[in-house]
């Protein structure tokens, strides 16, 4: 069976979880001010993989990782995690989610051990006291990441790769079966890109499954398994060497993307855009 | 009083009045329970929310008065609904989330203030516009210290979750918390300390008091917990220098409070040991002013 089917319903065995790890169903997403922002999106991942979300900027990239976090309630459609609610999912430390550098207050007062300590939290008791046991897994999550010499650094002190890695590591303390990194690649170096490649084939092999998204497309072959590219809504879904396709490639980035040779460009109409995907391009060309 | 007092005469002239012994005791009070919070606000980007609470409160304490129901908690009902207001519009509007409550926070005043003048009192409500910690009297000192009792346990007890909620709300959400409703409980602990503070230093100045002592902490630590000691003995300082300044200048010890927390506040800024590397802090609702 293929790791990644696309909006079908797949009986995928990881781990003892009997269903999909993310299933996502005809999912639109659009924000209260009236943007639109995914249109009937429907993918499913189901054995253990390394899977690439990739479109360009604004195509949704974001807002899907925020819908699979339940942080945007879908207009309509489902995402189903493990067969269950993403909230029901939450509260099981199912899912865990690596941010993008940006997001993160970065002068904030805690040190990298306390970020990891944060993996822990939703499974502590009521008063948030670490057990033993919180510790040891914390300092085993920050040995796996090579950060264990800067656990006591407050992380405004690190550089690109060691933030990169700390939040990796509070992903692993949290123990989820379900890993989420929004751009983990973005300014770092080749050596940290290597080791984070190497943990996440780890985490494939233990069971994981695994989303990251990223624009930067070419370098999708060279650690993921399975793609979902999507442009406002789903371009395709499934393994690397039938999905990662020139024709796919062109109909998610609509010929913005670099390098790519003209004749894989699917043809443009001088007119007006006939169809509804043409459309779409035009209006995100438009854009870009 | 002798004719030629030594300086310890003079510092301890104030310690001699029943009134300034009590009002160091409820002002450094006040002003732990204020820097505590102060630390979550800053952290949180809720400098202007407070300033908002702050200026809200006003209607609710008039209304409160009228209809004969605790002050406080007239105070803690407007503050709140104020914000929330202004954070409920939010996905509706093109008008960035600062405006929306600036704008609300300050309708809020001006009812508060056309109420004021229309109701009958005798009540000093120049108190509630700018303190009066020298004059204190035992009801407010109770609920001063019922109300900042309470935040301050909430705090302790919910302490882990509010650092996580300020420092990273998605995460939070992740592992199955409730970053809106830690979120409203951190809007109404900030509210709670805001009644706490009011017969203190004042509708006006208050806002001082929910923001210094929490940057001071932040320049001064790398560590949330070191942050908070250093927030509190800033207040601490501030309240019992402020205090002792006003006895001597008869009066304005909100003001003097808060101007030996803005003293503080410079001294860290160039004691605070390297600037951290500057990141684009998330978006939140007072990123404009912090």
């Amino acid at each position: 069976m293929s790791p990644i089917e696309p909006s079908r319903e797949t009986a995928a065995d990881t781990a003892g979880a009997p269903c999909p790890a993310i299933e996502v169903r005809d999912l639109t997403v659009a924000y209260k001010s009236g943007t639109v922002a995914l249109v009937d999106v429907s993918f499913a991942l189901g054995e253990p993989t390394i899977c690439g979300l990739v479109g360009m900027n604004g195509s949704g990239k974001s807002t899907l990782f925020k819908a699979i976090m339940g942080f945007l309630e879908p207009r309509h459609g489902t995402v189903t995690i493990c067969g269950g609610t993403v909230v029901a999912a939450q509260k099981q430390n199912i899912v865990a989610y690596v941010p993008q550098a940006e997001e993160v207050d970065w002068t904030f007062p805690v040190s990298v051990r306390d970020v990891v300590m944060t993996g822990r939290q939703g499974r502590m008791g009521f008063l948030r006291i670490p057990s033993h046991e919180d510790a040891r897994i914390v300092a085993e999550s920050l040995s796996r990441v090579g950060m264990e010499a800067f656990a006591d650094r407050q992380i405004g002190e690190l550089s690109g790769g060691q933030r990169k890695r700390t939040f990796l590591a509070r992903a692993l303390a949290q123990g989820a079966r379900i890993l989420l990194l929004d751009e983990p690649f973005a300014g770092v170096d080749i050596k940290t890109e290597q080791a984070i490649v190497a943990i996440l084939r780890d985490l494939q092999a233990a069971g994981h499954v695994i989303l990251v998204s990223t624009h930067n497309v070419s370098s999708v072959p060279t650690f993921c398994d399975s793609v979902v590219m999507i442009n406002k809504t789903l371009i395709a879904a499934g393994p690397i060497e039938t999905t990662f396709t020139p024709e796919n490639l062109g109909r998610a980035f609509g010929g913005a993307l670099y390098g790519l040779p003209i004749g894989t460009l699917p043809p443009q109409p001088a007119g007006r855009p006939s169809g509804p995907i043409q459309k779409l391009f035009a209006t995100v060309r438009g854009v870009a | 009083m002798t004719a030629d007092p030594g300086f310890l005469d003079l510092l301890l002239e104030p310690l001699r009045h029943g009134f300034m012994l009590k009002a160091l005791a409820v002002g450094t009070f006040v002003s732990v329970v204020c820097a505590v919070l102060s630390c979550f606000v800053v952290l949180k980007g809720w400098a202007l929310v407070g300033d908002a609470l702050t200026h809200a409160v006003l209607p609710g304490i008039v209304l409160a008065y009228i209809v004969g129901l605790p002050m406080g908690l007239g105070a803690l009902a407007s503050g709140v609904a104020c914000v929330v207001l202004a954070g409920a519009a939010r996905p509706y509007s093109r008008v960035k989330p600062d405006a929306l409550l600036g704008i609300a926070f300050s309708g809020f005043l001006a009812l508060g203030l056309i109420l004021l003048v229309a109701t009958p009192s005798e009540i000093h409500f120049i108190h509630v516009l700018f303190g009066n910690l020298l004059g204190i009297e035992a009801p407010e000192i109770v609920q001063a210290i019922l109300t900042g009792s309470v935040a301050l346990a909430a705090v302790l007890v919910m302490r882990k979750d509010l650092v996580l909620v300020c420092f990273d709300p998605g995460h939070a959400r992740v592992i199955g918390l409730s970053p809106g409703r830690l979120e409203l409980l951190l809007l109404v602990l900030v509210a709670m300390t805001v009644v706490t503070a009011l017969e203190a230093v004042g509708v006006v100045l208050v806002v001082a008091m929910l923001v210094t002592p929490g940057c001071i902490g932040f320049l001064l630590a790398a560590r949330f917990s070191r942050m908070v000691v250093i927030a509190v003995a800033a207040a601490i300082v501030a309240a019992v220098a402020g205090t002792l300044a006003s006895f001597w200048l008869n009066g304005a010890t909100g003001a003097s409070i808060v101007l030996v927390l803005f003293l503080l506040f410079v001294v860290a800024l160039f004691a605070s040991p390297r600037v951290r590397r500057r990141e684009s802090r998330r978006e939140t609702a007072a990123s404009p002013l912090v």
